[in-house]
C-alpha cells in the first residue's frame, strides 16, 4: 500500500537518507504551518496543536537518531529538498 | 448528511497565474485538481470523499499511517504549483469546504488580505535552517576556550576526594552557565546575519525534544528571501559552518520551499 510505504518512510528508524529528512520537514510545514482557512461551511478538526504536538516529537526524535548517524556530513553544495 | 463531495483546498494564487497542474496529483486519486476563482485570486482544489467528513476526519487524523501520506501529498501539490508559480500562498491542511460556492464566497470575504500576503510573497521562498550542536565538540570547546574552566581543571588535579567532589561541582555548574552563554551568542547571531539577507525571518519555538547526549537541535528558523538574495545567503550559511564549526555546530539549510512559514494569519475576526 501506497500510505504504508510512505509512513514507513517517515517513521522507519533505520536506513534514512536525505529524502526522509526532507519528509518530515514538509509534514512540519504542511500540518504547523500555511494559513488557516476556515469558515462557515468548513470541516473543522479539534486538537489540531495537541496532534501535531504529538506527530512533532515522534517525527523529531526518529530525525535526532537519524542527524546521530550523519554527523559527520557537511552542509550540502546544494541544499537538499 | 449530505453526502455531496468536499472540495479540499491547497494553495491561493493570484488570478492571472497559469498554471499546468498535468500529472500533479491530488490528494485522493482520481478527483483532479480544479480551479476556483474568487475575485483577485483562484485556489487549488479537489473533490475528496468521506474520509474527510468532520467526525471521520477527526478520527483520522490521529492516525499517522493515515496523516502522513495525505500530508505529503498535500505539500507535493503546493510545491509543484510553487514551481510554476511565485507567488503562492499555501495552505495548512484540511482546509476542507461542503461546496465550490463556499469556498469562493471564504476566499472573497477576505480576498484583501489574502491579496496582501500574495503581495508579500512574490519572487520570493522559504529556505529553513537547523541549527545542531554536537555536544561532545562543543564541550570541548567550552573547557578548552574558558580560562576560568581550564584553571579550574588544572586546580582538580592531584586533590584529595572530598575537595575534588566540590570542585567538581564547581565546574559542572560553570561549563554549564557557560554554555548557555555560548549557545545564546550563537544563536543570536546566526538569525541576526541571515536575517539581513531576508525580508522576513522567524524562529520556531521548540517542541520537547527527545534525550539525545550526542547532538542537540539548538534552533529551528525559517528566512523569506528573495530569488536574487538565495545564493547570498547559502554563502552566508558556508561562512557561518566554517565560523561555528569548530564549536561542533553543523548548519542544516533547506530550500527553496513554498512559503509556509510566512504565509501570515488571517484577522481573527474572520477566521
Amino acid at each position: 500500500m501506497e500510505e504504508a510505504s510512505l509512513s514507513g518512510s517517515l517513521l522507519g528508524a533505520s536506513g534514512g537518507d536525505q529524502a526522509d529528512f526532507s519528509l518530515v520537514d514538509l509534514v512540519d510545514h504542511v500540518l504547523n504551518k500555511g494559513v488557516v482557512l476556515v469558515g462557515d461551511a468548513t470541516i473543522a478538526i479539534a486538537d489540531v496543536d495537541l496532534i501535531y504536538l504529538g506527530l512533532n516529537i515522534l517525527l523529531t526524535s526518529v530525525e535526532s537518531a537519524r542527524e546521530a548517524q550523519h554527523r559527520s556530513s557537511s552542509l550540502p553544495q546544494e541544499p537538499a529538498r | 448528511m449530505s453526502k455531496a463531495a468536499l472540495i479540499y483546498a491547497y494553495c491561493l494564487l493570484p488570478q492571472d497565474a497559469a498554471l499546468d497542474m498535468a500529472g500533479v496529483e491530488p490528494i485522493e486519486a482520481g478527483s483532479p485538481l480544479e480551479i476556483v476563482r474568487a475575485g483577485r485570486l483562484q485556489a487549488v482544489c479537489s473533490q475528496v470523499g468521506p474520509d474527510f467528513e468532520e467526525r471521520t476526519l477527526n478520527e483520522r487524523f490521529r492516525d499517522l499511517d493515515w496523516l502522513s501520506p495525505r500530508a505529503v501529498r498535500h505539500h507535493e501539490v503546493v510545491d509543484a504549483l510553487f514551481g510554476q508559480c511565485r507567488p503562492i500562498l499555501p495552505l495548512t491542511f484540511g482546509a476542507i469546504f461542503r461546496s465550490r460556492d463556499a469556498l469562493r464566497s471564504r476566499i472573497e470575504r477576505d480576498q484583501v488580505a489574502l491579496a496582501a500576503a500574495l503581495d508579500r510573497l512574490a519572487r520570493k521562498a522559504e529556505w529553513d535552517l537547523k541549527l545542531i550542536r554536537e555536544e561532545d565538540a562543543f564541550h570541548s570547546h567550552l573547557r578548552s576556550a574558558s580560562d576560568a574552566l581550564r584553571a579550574l581543571d588544572a586546580e582538580l588535579q592531584g586533590k584529595p576526594p572530598g575537595t575534588a567532589f566540590m570542585l567538581a561541582k564547581k565546574i559542572a555548574a560553570l561549563e554549564t552557565a557557560e554554555a548557555r552563554r555560548v549557545s545564546a551568542e550563537v544563536r543570536a547571531d546566526v538569525h541576526a546575519q541571515l536575517s539581513d539577507l531576508a525580508s522576513e525571518a522567524t524562529v520556531d519555538e521548540l517542541a520537547p525534544l527527545p534525550s539525545e547526549p550526542r547532538t542537540r537541535l539548538e534552533m529551528r528558523s525559517a528566512y523569506l528571501v528573495s530569488e536574487t538574495a538565495a545564493a547570498g545567503l547559502k554563502l552566508a550559511v558556508d561562512g557561518l559552518s566554517e565560523q561555528y564549526g569548530l564549536l561542533g555546530y553543523i548548519f542544516d539549510l533547506s530550500g527553496p520551499w513554498p512559503p509556509f512559514s510566512f504565509a501570515g494569519r488571517l484577522p481573527d475576526t474572520l477566521g
